[in-house]
């Protein structure tokens, strides 16, 4: 059984799911038996570019028992980073990537007594791992799922053949436009949990709304694609534990700076969205970019998420 | 399931005494004979148009199919509040859990004393105890100490064994 | 009682402290490849199965402890127990898969478990009791839920202050609880390392080191407080030597997968404080960590009534060689 390190795949085969969607099949080049996961995990890809190698994050979208391969589904976006546009464009069946093992900062609620999903586009993979692991204890979920037609909605077939009567689509752009909307979470029974998974925009949307239902914040679970974005100043961090000082240019995020000097910081989603690479303020003001942390919490304490928030003015002192 | 919250003397849920929580959009406050006075004079004070109210009055005893009915029933934005002695609050959190309200959602106002309990480690069973810090296992007679862990699976504090001098 | 007669195998603490002492500190590692297989053959191997087993037999109860829910994690710590140990020592411990019908043989002890995998009335204990009673270590399973850990499986023979019995479904804070638990510059570390052990990721392990005094005893668990208690009191700088062992735990921190769980793996070995004379420079680190440790952290480790008389037993024992 594999304990350490990363895992070097295959890509075994490729499917082109929607116009825009495609399904990487990818299998140990060892041929040994992979980690079975957890419903809401994803992998870290590393797809070598040139010189530069491709880091990415990916939910896993095969069967979480499945341990003879993994999959993953890829929207092609010409505004992000260029991480989907190399994979749609230059990964051919045959090629060599490396992954992490599975990871999870997306779990289900323990406790929950009733699942309730919502998905924006290719925010439905976690989902889709989720839903299968709750099919098969046997409990309560829901999907609401919005994209822009039936035909770019990715998984559509497979949903609605699977769980019949569980799931709601919303077509933005079809002859009858639906919008999917929060409304649908106030009528939930006592116990749901709700999770929301797309752009920035959407999951502040819900994640606001359910709040302002009344909802507990352990009850509301979120994954973002990618943290969300502002005037990237340069600034200098000083680390007292180790009496450095470095200086963070306005191309480079506060832990990518750390990770280049040297410094063992935590992190994990690079998105500020997991909170795993939180790190003790000692001085400076924090420009807050994650949605990790409620405003309660960072009134309480002083920390900041290194993978997307900056120094307000031009020096951090930080302690790792 | 084993890791569900269980009401004891130093539940985070258990107040002073009844304040609605402005979180929220329901209020469903659950009271007996001893509370009765308070709560009504609490709701005729505190009251807010927009939101929701529900009550339900306990009297000499639970009518546990009524009270289930009523919980399970409840939305997402309901806060319950239970106001009564430490038997009928202890009966309607461990209700109210098992319908799915979380420890954030729930309020407790004890009224009279509440009950503690001490998990022997010599014998694996539990007694009854007051606020002294040793006491003595009331199966099989071993002396302990109070520890200050408590075991929402145990369904007490640790008692730590030891012999009198 | 046994202790470690092969000193090249025996985890001594104190080596990465600054200015020779030790404070309490979120100081998990992580660890190199080489470093992640925990198994370790002893020359005390036997001695310490025989007695693991004996507890396991005398008090199940009190040593271990599981939820039926657990089953299929159960299975995946059987399959990477094995692994490890096949992988590290193909000498003394071997497997047979024919599909789900797997057959572990332990050439050590000339034991064989067949049982089908996945299927736990196959066997007569379960998994995870199974295939522990071939290590010494203790494991614990502390399952990641929500945004903490609850042991939901264990299984020891070496408790400090620990017992499965107790313990079981309570999660990471509410086992450390109530505790005083301070770092070197004074901060409050339950809720620190609960943090830390959410960004312990699978395919990347993590260790630390522990260790205590004990008073010439095994294990300190809370069922046997009455008995230990007091017999911290008979130690005398006289006997220290005998009576008192360096009491190390080296411990490995693995992300379970398809648990989503931290497998805790504690590797527990016992030096008498006499036998630091077989490594000089060792004997003095030890005096000096011990001879600067606050009362409040002898206090919490259980060592309070006998610190003292070690303290000066490690000073006279020290006089002695510099006399000579």
């Amino acid at each position: 059984m594999r304990v350490y390190g990363n895992i070097e795949m295959n890509v075994g085969k490729i499917e082109q799911i929607t116009e825009s969607v495609k399904r990487f099949y990818l299998y140990p080049s060892d041929q040994k038996l992979l980690p079975a996961f957890t419903g809401g995990a994803h992998i870290t890809t590393y797809v070598n570019q040139g010189d530069k190698t491709l880091e990415r994050d990916y939910s896993l979208v095969s069967d979480p028992t499945d341990r003879t391969h993994y999959s993953i589904s890829i929207n092609r976006d010409p505004n992000s980073r260029g991480g989907s546009v190399y994979w749609h464009d230059h990964v051919k069946v045959g090629d060599t990537v490396k992954t992490s093992f599975p990871k999870n900062h997306f779990t289900l609620g323990f406790h929950a007594k009733h699942h309730v999903f919502y998905a924006a586009g290719i925010g439905i993979t976690p989902f889709l791992t989720m839903m299968t692991e709750l099919e098969a204890q046997g409990k309560t979920f829901e999907l609401h799922y919005a994209a822009r037609t039936k035909e770019q909605c990715a998984f559509y077939d497979y949903l609605n053949e699977k769980y019949p009567g569980k799931c709601t689509f919303y077509f933005s752009r079809s002859d009858e436009p639906v919008r999917m909307t929060p409304e649908t979470m106030k009528n939930q029974r006592i116990g749901s949990h709700v999770y929301f998974c797309g752009p920035v925009s959407m999951v502040t949307e819900y994640k606001e709304a359910a709040l302002s239902y009344g909802y507990p914040e352990k009850s509301v679970h979120f994954e973002l694609f990618a943290a969300a974005g502002g005037e990237n100043n340069p600034f200098l961090v000083e680390i007292v534990n180790s009496n450095t000082v470095i200086e963070v240019s306005p191309e480079q995020t506060l832990l990518e700076a750390l990770l280049d000097a040297g410094i063992e910081a935590p992190y994990s989603c690079k998105a500020g969205g997991c909170g795993q690479c939180e790190v003790d303020v000692v001085a400076g003001e924090v420009d807050h970019r994650d949605i990790f942390f409620s405003d309660e919490e960072r009134k309480q304490k002083n920390m900041i998420l290194t993978c997307c928030s900056r120094a307000k003015e031009e020096k951090l002192v930080l302690k790792i | 399931m084993y890791s569900s919250p269980v009401l004891y003397d130093q539940s985070e849920t258990i107040k002073e005494k009844l304040a609605f929580n402005d979180k929220r959009k329901k209020h469903l406050i659950i009271y007996d004979q001893k509370a009765v006075s308070d709560v009504k004079q609490v709701l005729a004070k505190d009251t807010q148009e927009e939101l929701e109210y529900e009550h339900f009055e306990i009297g000499d005893s639970i009518d546990l199919q009524a009270l289930r009915t009523l919980l399970y029933s409840q939305k997402m934005g309901t806060h319950l509040y239970i106001a009564s002695d430490w038997d009928h609050a202890a009966a309607v959190f461990a209700e109210a859990i098992e319908a799915g309200f979380t420890e954030d959602e729930i309020q407790t106002i004890i009224y009279g004393p509440k009950r503690r309990y001490i998990y022997c480690m010599k014998c694996y069973q539990k007694s009854e105890i007051n606020y002294d810090d040793e006491v003595q296992c009331t199966h099989c007679n071993a002396y302990m100490e109070v520890g200050p862990f408590f075991s929402k699976v145990r369904k007490g504090y640790i008692g730590y064994p030891f012999i009198p001098n | 009682m046994f202790k470690s007669t092969n000193l090249d195998m025996f985890t001594f603490p104190f080596t990465n402290y600054k200015n020779k002492t030790y404070r309490y500190s979120n100081d998990l590692v992580a660890l190199g490849e080489d470093k992640v297989n925990f198994m370790k053959i002893t020359p005390e191997y036997q001695a310490q199965i025989k007695r693991k087993r004996e507890l396991l037999e005398e008090q199940p109860e009190v040593r271990y402890q599981s939820f039926p829910h657990t089953m299929e994690m159960q299975w995946e710590f059987v399959e990477l127990i094995i692994d490890l140990a096949v992988d590290k020592y193909p000498e003394h411990f071997s497997i047979e898969k024919n599909g789900d019908q797997w057959t572990f043989s332990n050439h050590i002890l000339g034991e064989k478990e067949t049982f089908i995998f996945g299927d736990e009335s196959s066997i007569s204990l379960e998994p995870y009791d199974m295939i522990g009673r071939h290590f010494h270590h203790d494991y614990m399973l502390m399952v990641n839920r929500d945004d903490n850990f609850y042991l939901e499986v264990a299984q020891e023979s070496f408790a400090a202050l620990f017992s499965p019995h107790w313990n079981l479904g309570m999660s990471f804070n509410e086992i450390h609880g109530p505790v005083p638990f301070v770092s070197r510059d004074g901060v409050e570390l339950t809720d620190r390392i609960r943090k830390f052990l959410l960004t312990i990721e699978p395919g990347a392990p993590r260790t630390r080191v522990n260790w205590n005094l004990m008073a010439d005893r095994w294990d300190v668990n809370y069922e046997t407080m009455d008995i230990w208690g007091p017999e911290r009191e008979k130690v005398t700088a006289e006997n220290a030597g005998e009576l008192v062992h360096l009491r190390v735990e080296e411990q490995w921190f693995v992300r379970m997968p398809r648990s989503n769980a931290i497998l805790f793996v504690l590797d527990t070995q016992f030096l008498p404080l006499e036998d630091l004379v077989l490594r000089p420079e060792w004997l003095e680190i030890t005096y000096f960590n011990l001879a600067d440790i606050p009362d409040y952290m002898a206090e919490y480790k259980g060592m309070a009534p006998f610190l003292p008389q070690s303290v000066e037993y490690l000073k006279n024992l020290i006089d002695s060689l510099k006399v000579k």
